[in-house]
């Protein structure tokens, strides 16, 4: 038989007909819509065998306990652990994206030097001749007996690593160990101040407290990570205080809460002194010694018709806000002001404590309660000396060694370079990130991120249990990165001190370990696990390994609750500072001039953000993301203003306006905002345009023209506003 | 290897207004557990996946009258979804066992006739090719799967935590999940406990009761999508706000004597 | 040159004119599948369309060249079933319109969905209860009946003709034509309806839920009325324009006039349609849904006006005009009632796609608006130059118009 060309074209066209009925090339095209779309350019998810561990966060001064699940070394998830001691379970967006922020776009991955002409601030620098450079520097200053101008400035003071910074001040010669507080430390060291007794830390009692006023604290979304202060959202059933909120624009926390008071910008002293007197007269409280001389004049001077005058607020809400205070148990006032929007001011921390005082609750549960401090000492005395960063005399600093802490509340840029000598002055940052409190330095030596190296934890300003955890380095230590120790130490070798090691990673494990051994010793507190279930004695731990153990699988060590201390036992003598005049001036308010040109409108600039976002250090893109997606992320320039008085000077949305202090202008994009008080403009506390703290990004953070030496409160000031 | 459940459940959420404070845990931890990518900074507008969305609702009164409430709108898995029935290639399904409304990204092919039927507008679309920065592919949940360019994609209740609940139910010799196992990344992220989730037919998970509670509303009930997401508010005009458009536009009705107290 | 392929009798220009008329669409058309290339390289975001807008410019497209296409189903129908003889001489025309249009819509949605090697999930997985796989299905299906329909003009051009076999086939598709016409009639009445469907079935967007018979919402009609009233017109347009730049008479006029004529009757009965169903959305439908109508005008570019403009300039306007006898003699006043009757499809497919998405249904949603990129214009562009280039081929060397030869004569002796 032959097989002719017909044949064999209709049997091959009949073979390719009938492949159509069958599944064959249908599937071929099935897979291949899988196959083009799954190429090397689509991301896989990693494998290998899937653990949990936990660990304790550190991205900002809360300490929130973390669940961690890895898959192999890697960690994929993280979410908070409900039940732990500190938090309560609560996280913040940035601690939920935490395994993302080892990859941020903006990571150090070597030495980076600033370069002011170009484009593109950061450059890439040989790491050995940075440390050359840096170590040089630290040298000359040293040898020319200039040693009083070296200076860390370290954003989370208390932790291991702040003993190695005062070592290493101390190898330098005479260094200046600086703080920059942020507004809960603040009002703790104002109420030390007026008690003289700085060695026992205040704390607040919400889990007990029948009423809460709060003057802008975030109590109910930003107290302890972005959860509310313990206690005041209980469980379904239960109860809860009343919470009265003092802000001058609307937030999250004055819609949750039961009364608003929205006070005319920088009038919460007169509303503290107010609060004062009312109570005073209406629940005739004991009569309590001043707290400084002429404190009980003042009181009487701010009667509800007076403080309504001030503050904006109805003498009828002021009587309406006494009467929800009271017969509901302990009340208690609080402080700190909000990260985003910046520390009260101290005269208003001082009217605070004295409300406090007034109330009858310092020393008591469900009031302002007094914790025992770690056993260690926190004041070992730096030859140099330790002083806030807003204290140090502009110009006096030659080389300043800036933390890599993720701060709570913006750092200003200007700030640190009017400390810093005019032409030789340099900043180094220690950090893992080029954007947050390093974004102005000049070199940046790259460190270690959260998680990557062994951290401690201890309780934050005003909480009411003092703790001590450890964040264990779950991520390995990158090659391109150094434990924050061994920089100083390489630094310290480069530069010739003399004890060079007493700044090195060793010894950063010697002091935890002398910690550990220290509470063990101390004996009292307890062991919690995460979960807060199983609390074992201190003194039942076998052994000093058996507790770092337990440390690094995520149990805190929680101190006995504090000790009730009756009021009559405290005494609170004036300092040596007019204080009277320091709240007597604060009481008007804090709005000051009106502009003097008259083609500005006076404003009043306030800001908010955010906890753990207002810091404006690197955040993880996932967080920026969302937050850009739902409109959460205002443009840094987005200038918030009431609707109503916007209308009245003519502005309509998305105009642009120019903004004015007495520091400098920037450019701003009117938005139109109905929780925002007429007059005030609002700004965002927080990352850059991009949001992903872009390095790019070259413009000046807004806080830059807010804030300074003369007046430390950047949370409200007069400026104006311009039509371009 | 899943274990078939002895019963048929009803997964419902009840998201307790009165509680948000707009913190957007439940936004990043979402994104987190479902390898959610980052579009470009530069994407326009409403280009985003956002498969939890918390929106900002106000009261439209001047200030200091304005009070605002966040609602986090996931997708509302609706018994009645008009995604499901409007998708050329069956790529939206219903599951009878638990009511939650899946998504099939291997088999979407990007019609987006699903995102205009949606009413609740959760759903979403990867306008563009998913990528991560580099080295961050390491920190992608290994549970769930990435999606590719050109398909659509929303909440799914965190499934992928069902079938771990699952599995580990099994291997305990359970054939019924108890209460706890088994909850999506947005309730387990929410630090004030607002997010509530559970399974409606189980006596156990307290839904019951939070679902006939009087404060109880849902979004555009009256379109009859009888969605699964419930909300619940003290506050009468967020209950209208929730409802329907119509009482929005005519201006909310406050009770006497109700909402926060200021001058 | 190229004289041997054109129809013996007829005149065409001279090939380099018609080249030099065939470049700025070639241009066009290459530049649409630059950008097509582009989009399925890179990916969807060059478009405008974004999570709110997820149907845009393209859609619009679809929806209205199939509408505009149905003059070639409702033709056939009328000339092979309902016997209208005359018919005949557009019906060429006819096919070649609605290939153009079907083919270029189905390019246009495999640009527009994002995964279009899956586009044939809808066949493999279809799902029963949605309008837009009866879409796929029939539109599909309908493109090859449309092929077939083409078929037999494309053999009977001068040099194909001398294929023994291809006359054979040609002959013998010729005899079961009315079938196709039938099957693609059927086709028809369902995607046309069933697009139509797609809208008002979305029973989350009240904008553009309707109630309707059984699984049909009252769209589901209404768009086969609208789509067969404005067919016709389409064609008689199309002719018009091609006779005007051939500088010929290609049909006689009253084909035309009669064309027009069914157009006015359909839109007559459109009109009456939408508007008893409008009354119904307004004062039950929307109620019951918790929304008001006067609510979806009060927004944006949306005002009253829309409703209006559909109603009267787009709908009774044409439909008065095309209506009238002597109205129809007059070619100017034939122009005006078309192209009134097509733009108001346009504008009616344009508001139930774009004003569906702008509404807000969630009480706190915002108006959305949209503007579609460049890039959806330049595909939009380049598939419309791909239908002239096609139908300027057809038109160059085949035989579409049956009379042209007599008329010329008739014309040159007159």
């Amino acid at each position: 038989m032959s097989v002719t060309r017909r044949c064999f074209l209709k049997f091959t066209c009949g073979a390719a007909a009938g492949t159509l009925i069958s599944p064959l090339p249908w599937k071929l095209l099935d897979d291949a819509a899988i196959w083009t779309q799954n190429g090397s350019w689509v991301a896989q998810t990693p494998r290998g065998p899937v653990s949990s561990l936990f660990s304790t966060c550190t991205l900002c001064g809360a300490g929130c306990g973390l669940r961690l699940r890895q898959v192999g070394s890697d960690t994929v998830s993280v979410q908070g652990v409900s039940g732990h001691p500190v938090s309560q379970g609560a996280l913040c967006p940035a601690g939920l994206g935490l395994a993302q922020i080892l990859h941020h776009p903006a990571r150090v991955r070597g030495a980076m030097k600033r370069d002011r002409s170009a484009t593109a601030p950061w450059h890439p620098m040989d790491t050995t001749s940075a440390y050359a450079e840096v170590g040089r520097k630290l040298a000359e200053l040293r040898a020319a007996g200039r040693s009083g101008e070296i200076a860390i400035l370290d954003l989370r003071p208390g932790r291991s690593l702040s003993v190695l910074y005062r070592n290493f001040l101390a190898t330098a010669g005479a260094g200046r160990y600086l703080t920059l507080p942020d507004g809960r430390q603040d009002a703790a060291t104002a109420l030390a101040e007026l008690a003289g007794v700085p060695r026992h830390a205040p704390g607040y009692d919400f889990a007990h407290a029948g009423a809460v006023i709060s003057f802008g604290a975030p109590v109910f979304d930003g107290w302890c990570g972005a959860g509310p202060a313990p206690g005041l959202i209980p469980a379904t059933g239960g109860t809860r205080p009343v919470v009265v909120q003092a802000s001058s624009n609307a937030s999250p926390t004055t819609n949750l809460a039961d009364v608003w008071l929205p006070l005319r910008p920088g009038t919460e002293t007169a509303l503290a002194l107010g609060l004062a007197h009312l109570l005073r007269t209406e629940w005739t409280l004991p009569f309590t010694e001043e707290p400084w001389p002429g404190y009980n004049d003042q009181v009487s001077q701010h009667t509800p018709r007076r403080v309504a005058d001030i503050t904006g607020l109805s003498p009828a809400l002021l009587q309406t806000t006494a009467r929800s205070l009271s017969g509901r148990g302990p009340v208690l006032a609080v402080g700190g002001g909000a990260p985003g929007a910046g520390p009260l001011g101290q005269a208003e921390e001082l009217a605070i404590w004295a409300l406090n005082l007034t109330l009858g609750n310092l020393g008591q549960a469900g009031g302002v309660v007094f914790r025992p401090d770690l056993p260690w000492s926190e004041a070992a005395p730096v030859p140099g000396g330790t002083t806030s960063l807003r204290e140090v005399p502009d110009g006096s600093l030659d080389l300043l060694l800036v933390d890599g802490s993720l701060p709570d509340s913006p750092v200003s840029q200007a700030l640190l370079r009017r400390k810093m000598r005019p032409q030789s002055g340099l900043i180094v940052g220690l950090s893992a990130f080029t954007v947050g409190p390093v974004a102005e330095a000049d070199l940046i030596l790259p460190a270690a991120g959260p998680g990557e190296w062994l951290q401690d934890v201890t309780a934050q300003a005003l909480a009411p249990r003092t703790s001590y955890a450890l964040a264990r380095a779950d991520a390995g230590l990158p090659a391109f990165a150094a434990h924050p120790a061994a920089i100083l130490e390489r630094l310290a070798r480069t530069a010739d001190f003399p004890t060079p090691a007493s700044c090195g990673p060793d010894r950063h494990e010697e002091v935890v370990t002398d910690r550990l051994q220290s509470l063990l010793s101390q004996g009292t507190g307890h062991l919690v696990s995460p979960d807060g279930t199983t609390r074992t004695p201190v003194n039942r731990v076998a052994s000093l390994r058996t507790f770092r153990k337990a440390l690094l699988a995520g149990d805190c060590w929680i101190a006995p609750p504090a000790p009730a201390r009756p009021v009559d036992g405290l005494h609170l003598t004036g300092g040596a500072r007019p204080l009277f005049e320091t709240v007597a001036a604060a009481a008007p308010g804090r709005l000051v001039s009106e502009s003097a040109d008259p083609s500005a409108c006076p404003v009043t600039l306030m800001f908010d953000g955010q906890v753990g976002i207002a810091g404006g250090g690197a955040l993880p893109p996932v967080v920026n993301k969302l937050r850009r997606e739902s409109n959460f992320l205002p443009a840094v320039d987005a200038a918030r203003v009431n609707p109503d008085f916007a209308r009245q000077n003519g502005w309509h949305a998305g105009q642009p306006l120019t903004l004015t202090t007495k520091r400098g202008a920037w450019p701003v994009t009117l938005v139109l905002d109905e929780t925002v008080q007429p007059g005030v403009v609002l700004l965002p506390a927080g990352p850059g345009p991009t949001g992903l703290g872009d390095p790019d990004d070259l413009r000046t953070h807004i806080i830059d023209i807010c804030s300074g030496t003369d007046d430390p409160v950047w949370r409200v000031g007069p400026a104006a506003l311009r039509k371009v | 290897m899943k274990t078939q459940q002895a019963k048929p459940a009803r997964y419902v959420m009840v998201i307790d207004v009165d509680r948000c404070n707009g913190c957007g845990n439940c936004m990043v931890g979402c994104a987190v557990e479902n390898n959610v990518s980052v579009p470009p900074a530069d994407a326009l507008a409403n280009r985003g996946l956002t498969w939890m969305k918390v929106y900002r609702v106000g009261n439209d009164r001047p200030f200091p009258d304005h009070q605002t409430v966040c609602l986090p709108i996931p997708c509302q898995h609706c018994d009645h979804a008009p995604c499901i029935h409007v998708c050329p290639v069956t790529a939206v399904q219903r599951d009878e066992q638990t009511g939650i409304v899946g998504q099939i990204p291997e088999r979407c092919m990007g019609c987006r006739y699903c995102m205009a039927a949606c009413p609740y507008h959760a759903r979403y679309f990867n306008w563009f090719t998913p990528v991560w920065p580099a080295g961050m592919e390491k920190t992608l949940n290994p549970d769930v799967g990435t999606r590719m360019r050109g398909v659509a994609e929303k909440c799914n209740f965190c499934h992928g935590r069902l079938d771990r609940a699952r599995e580990r139910a099994a291997a305990e010799g359970r054939r019924q999940l108890d209460p706890g196992d088994y909850v999506p990344a947005c309730a387990e992220a929410c630090p004030t406990g607002a997010i509530r989730f559970g399974d409606a037919l189980d006596e156990r998970s307290g839904m019951k009761d939070l679902l006939a509670a009087p404060e109880t509303f849902r979004l555009l009930e009256s379109l009859g999508t009888e969605p699964k997401v419930y909300y619940q508010s003290r506050h009468a005009w967020v209950r209208q706000v929730g409802r329907s458009r119509l009482a929005r536009v005519r201006g909310f009705e406050t009770p006497a004597g109700e909402g926060v107290t200021h001058g | 040159m190229d004289k041997d392929l054109i129809t013996r009798g007829l005149d065409r220009t001279p090939l380099w004119k018609f080249a030099l008329w065939l470049l700025p669409w070639a241009l066009l058309a290459a530049w649409g599948g630059q950008t097509i290339r582009d989009m399925f390289v890179q990916g969807l975001y060059l478009t405008n369309m974004d999570n709110r807008f997820a149907f845009g410019l393209w859609i619009v497209f679809d929806l209205t060249v199939i509408a505009l296409g149905a003059g070639a189903f409702f033709l056939g129908f009328l000339t092979y079933l309902m016997r209208q003889k005359d018919l005949q001489q557009v019906l060429n025309t006819a096919v070649i319109v609605g290939f153009v249009c079907y083919s270029g819509a189905i390019l246009t949605l495999a640009v527009d969905v994002g995964q279009p090697i899956r586009a044939w999930f809808a066949f493999w997985h279809a799902n029963v209860h949605s309008m837009l796989t009866e879409v796929s299905f029939c539109i599909t299906l309908y493109l090859m009946v449309l092929l077939i329909e083409y078929v037999p003009i494309i053999l009977k051009n001068r040099k194909l003709r001398l294929v023994p076999s291809f006359l054979v086939l040609e002959f013998n598709l010729h005899r079961i034509m009315f079938l196709f016409a039938g099957i693609g009639a059927f086709l028809s009445f369902f995607h046309q309806g069933s697009l139509g469907g797609m809208f008002g079935v979305l029973n989350g967007r009240p904008f553009a839920f309707r109630e309707g018979v059984g699984i049909w919402p009252s769209t589901f009609f209404l768009f086969i009325l609208s789509a067969i009233a404005v067919g016709p017109s389409f064609i008689m347009l199309i002719v018009m324009t091609v006779s005007r730049v051939a500088r010929r008479p290609l049909v006689d006029r009253k084909v035309l006039t009669r064309l027009g004529r069914i157009s006015g009757l359909l839109l007559s009965a459109y009109i009456v349609a939408k508007l008893a169903d409008t009354g119904i959305w307004i004062f039950r439908t929307l109620p019951d849904s918790g929304f008001d109508a006067a609510e979806f005008y009060r927004h944006g570019l949306f005002g009253i006006w829309v409703l209006f403009l559909e109603l009267t300039v787009f709908g009774l306007l044409p439909a008065t005009i095309l209506l009238n006898r002597r109205r129809r003699q007059n070619p100017r006043w034939l122009v005006a009632g078309g192209l009134l009757a097509c733009l108001g499809i346009t504008f009616n497919r344009l508001v139930v796609t774009l004003q569906t998405q702008s509404a807000p249904t969630l009480s706190f949603d915002t108006f959305m608006i949209y503007w579609p990129s460049l890039q959806e214009w330049a595909v939009m562009l380049g598939v419309v130059a791909y239908g002239v280039i096609l139908y300027s081929l057809s038109y160059r060397y085949l035989n579409l118009f049956p009379r042209e030869h007599e008329l010329k004569t008739s014309s040159g002796r007159a």
